[in-house]
């Protein structure tokens, strides 16, 4: 459909075999018939391998430095998910589940293989809606509601079919919401492995929660001392902090560059690098590699006037980006000219980590999630989630907001009405899009469109 | 007893009218708020519920049509100025929902005294200590804005009343192992949901009376009920749906929830200091979902009362969209099946409907039990 307008350039086609290339290593290492057995153990494993569908759909119609950008960020996170393919067998003595909100710094810094699980919640609906849907569909028949967060319920499918990989142990937390921190209950019975969590507390910018959270961090260690063969190397978690600060600057520079008119980049590029190299391998060298690249794609696209040279409209994305339609960002870039600056789950305003002592490194740590995106909206006081939207908008000079307002996210559905009088009382215009996050059959790719256009050509024709 | 209990469904069915009490009543929400605190000289508690709420159009403008109804119906009587005889509000972090009323709440009636209780998610001796200090600054922002004086002789000699309270409640409920209980369900959930809609000392001679009769009642027709069923549930304050819960020809023998009299379990320490021993009560005590390492205490309670209440089997209500229970009415469905437990599950709205579809559901659940 969006994929088949795509032209298969030179870029493209460059791209798309790089990829593949790193899909046939895995015929390597691990090796074929390994391979075959994770891919029959794994069935999601399949769905990697539309990753150039992805990619031709992000794509669209873009060009130059900003194409290039979007080939090497899809890239970059075919590399990651071979990554975890390839190690879930590898290191699978030293597996542990992480929710998304727990920092997996420490857990790399003990050397553990962190597996988050809500990641294949967010990627497989990007490549795969039906696949995701199907694991959305065992957990309904399982007893779950239909009004929860899909993103939860689709990782509680996986783990009713038994298609993720086991645990040593389980660390989750109380973010980012109730569905969220419920759901580990479920992940414990099903995957009999023990479990510790971290609990934060609501106002967690006061010095007493950073230092409860502090505490949280150290009794997780121990308790993955006591449960896991990982120990925690000051060393190891230094470097992989000094690393992350490195990235962490890098992103900046990124975000500078956004706030340019025309756009470097486009907000999927953003997004999906900082999924991949904040949440799922923050502080590793090729994160800190990553990010110079796009810097450096960035960079290029200014100098050739702008991602979208002729950018018309500025929009903030709130809220987590639509899963099921991650070409919002280049079909509105084409349909009206508009280019998605940030989203929510992306600007993570925290302070680099001070290395001086494994404490300021784990205090340090505890700010970031805590501050982080999710945390930050979903867990906290209703400033917290206003602050950063009207401080995006300003700094960015957006001309919209769009609120992705996925149906199961209870917490921002209870702030919508608040939000429009806020954003009428600035003179914001607002979308609210009526969606589910990882469930096309709820709101459909064409629905979502047509909410856009009908708001395109009413209220800022 | 009938007199009693009907004085409790008349104080669930109203809302706080201008002439009952005698000191500031604070209005409030989440059984994880310590009432005592709210029952010191000056103050005394009102636990909110929305009687009565037939919409939430005023309500969903703000809070959307897919949170829980129970939240909006509070707000929706807020915006129809129902809680204008309450002083001040109390909250907790208790769900997601319930923060966001309390958002909505601040944004759109900024009451001249809302608090929100910072409780924790799990029990730890830190967690103990963090709800301590919430407890101290709860007591100190009542005192500053209701110049009152909240010592800790105070708060102990309230504790004391609670305790009391507790210990007739449980004793009443107790009372319901017989063959023929003298309480029905939906007598008992008048007592245990409208207890925080009535002063303690009327509470406390209210119940003194009714254990005194209730241990001499027996009522036969009770012994021949269907089935013994044992409910779990959320929120819930609605006679009228226990009632249709009833009707089919079960009787409920034991309730599990935060309006529950199993709410009323676990006595607060009266020889430590005070606000450490109400923070320790409140978090230890039988677990709402939103305590995220409490499930098998939740699930082990359910087992043990359903044995020592004999219930045949157990339903579970939860309100719709909420998460929490969401989650945790799915886990325990699948273990109370393994088990072998019979299990009904139902969700409902806080505003009364489907009084026919709720009699079928368990009409239809007592026949697949073979009763």
């Amino acid at each position: 459909m969006i994929g088949a307008a795509t032209r298969k350039d030179s870029v493209y086609l460059r791209w798309a075999a790089r990829n593949w290339l790193r899909i046939l290593r895995l015929g390597v290492n691990p090796g074929p018939a390994r391979m075959l057995k994770i891919r029959k153990r794994y069935p999601w494993v399949s769905g990697f391998l539309k990753v150039n569908k992805l990619m031709a759909r992000l794509m669209g119609e873009r060009r130059g430095a900003y194409r290039q950008a979007t080939g090497f960020i899809i890239n970059r996170l075919i590399d990651a998910l071979a990554t975890i393919v390839r190690d879930i067998h590898r290191r699978r003595d030293r597996l542990v589940w992480h929710e998304d909100l727990v920092p997996p710094e420490i857990l790399h810094a003990m050397g553990l293989m962190p597996f988050m699980v809500e990641m294949l919640g967010i990627v497989l609906p990007m490549v795969d809606t039906e696949l995701g849907e199907a694991y959305l569909d065992e957990a309904e028949n399982a007893g779950l509601p239909a009004d929860t967060c899909t993103l939860p319920r689709m990782s509680l499918g996986l783990a009713l079919r038994d298609h993720f990989p086991p645990p040593l142990a389980i660390v989750s937390s109380n973010s980012p919401c109730d569905g969220g921190m419920s759901s580990y209950a479920f992940m414990q019975k099903l995957s009999g492995a023990p479990t510790y969590r971290l609990d934060l507390p609501y106002r967690y910018k006061d010095d007493s929660a950073v230092d409860y959270y502090t505490n949280e961090l150290v009794k997780m260690i121990d308790f993955l001392e006591e449960h896991t063969p990982g120990r925690l190397d000051d060393e190891h978690l230094r470097e992989i902090c000094t690393q992350r600060n490195r990235a962490m600057e890098l992103e900046l520079t990124l975000w500078d560059m956004l706030r340019h008119k025309p756009a470097p980049l486009g907000s999927d590029v953003v997004f999906l690098a900082h999924m991949l190299f904040f949440g799922l391998f923050p502080g590793m060298p090729q994160a800190t590699k990553m990010y110079a690249g796009l810097v450096e794609y960035a960079r290029q696209s200014l100098q050739a006037g702008g991602g979208i040279p002729d950018e018309k409209y500025r929009v903030l994305l709130w809220n987590p980006a639509t899963l099921i339609f991650p070409e919002i960002f280049s079909w509105a870039e084409s349909e009206f000219r508009a280019t998605m600056i940030m989203e929510m789950l992306t600007f993570n305003r925290h302070p680099l980590i001070d290395t001086t002592s494994r404490r300021s490194m784990l205090r340090d740590l505890a700010r970031i999630m805590m501050q982080g995106p999710m945390s930050q909206h979903t867990r906290g006081p209703v400033e917290y989630f206003f602050d950063d939207l009207f401080f995006i908008h300003e700094h960015y000079s957006t001309d919209m907001i769009w609120m992705a307002g996925h149906v199961g996210c209870k917490n921002t559905q209870a702030l919508l009405g608040m939000m429009r009088e806020k954003c009428r009382q600035k003179r914001i215009p607002l979308l609210t899009i009526d969606y589910d996050l990882g469930d096309s059959r709820v709101v459909s790719v064409d629905g979502i469109k047509e909410q856009v256009r009908m708001f395109m050509d009413t209220v800022m024709r | 007893m009938k007199q009693i209990i009907d004085g409790y469904k008349e104080a669930l069915a109203g809302y706080p009218q201008a002439e009952v009490g005698a000191g500031k009543r604070i209005g409030y929400l989440c059984s994880y708020v310590p009432q005592e605190l709210l029952t010191v000289p000056g103050l005394e508690p009102y636990s909110m519920h929305a009687p009565q709420c037939a919409g939430t159009d005023l309500a969903d403008t703000y809070m959307g049509r897919v949170t829980c109804s129970y939240m909006r119906c509070i707000l929706e009587a807020f915006e129809e100025d129902r809680y204008e005889y309450l002083d001040g509000f109390v909250m907790t972090t208790g769900c997601d929902h319930m923060r966001r009323l309390h958002d909505n709440l601040a944004y759109l009636r900024k009451p001249d005294f809302l608090k929100l209780l910072d409780v924790p998610h799990k029990v730890s001796p830190a967690a103990i200590d963090w709800y301590t200090e919430e407890l101290r600054r709860l007591a100190d922002d009542l005192a500053e804005a209701f110049d009152l004086e909240i010592t800790d002789a105070l708060v102990r000699e309230s504790i004391g009343k609670w305790n009391q309270a507790r210990r007739l409640m449980v004793e009443i409920d107790r009372l319901r192992r017989a063959d023929a209980p003298p309480l029905s369900g939906s007598e008992m959930i008048a007592l245990s949901a409208g207890f925080g809609a009535r002063p303690i000392e009327a509470n406390l001679r209210d119940l003194e009376r009714l254990l005194d009769e209730a241990r001499r009642t027996t009522d036969c027709s009770r012994a021949k009920a269907r089935a013994r069923l044992l409910l779990v549930s959320s929120q819930l304050d609605d006679i009228r749906y226990v009632e249709a819960l009833e009707a089919g020809g079960g009787l409920l023998v034991g309730e599990i929830g935060c309006t529950a009299a199993s709410s009323f379990e676990g006595q607060v320490d009266e020889q430590a200091e005070p606000f450490r021993a109400l923070a320790r009560r409140y978090l230890e005590r039988l677990p709402c979902p939103r305590m995220m390492e409490e499930h098998s205490r939740l699930l082990e309670r359910i087992v043990e009362m359903r044995g020592e209440r004999r219930a045949d089997g157990v339903i579970i209500v939860a309100l719709k969209f909420c998460d929490s229970w969401a989650w945790e009415g799915t886990l325990l469905l699948r273990e109370l099946r393994e088990a072998g437990v019979p299990v009904l599950r139902l969700e409902r709205e806080y505003f009364f409907s489907g009084e026919g579809q709720v009699a079928t559901r368990v009409q239809a659940f007592l026949e697949s039990m073979g009763k």
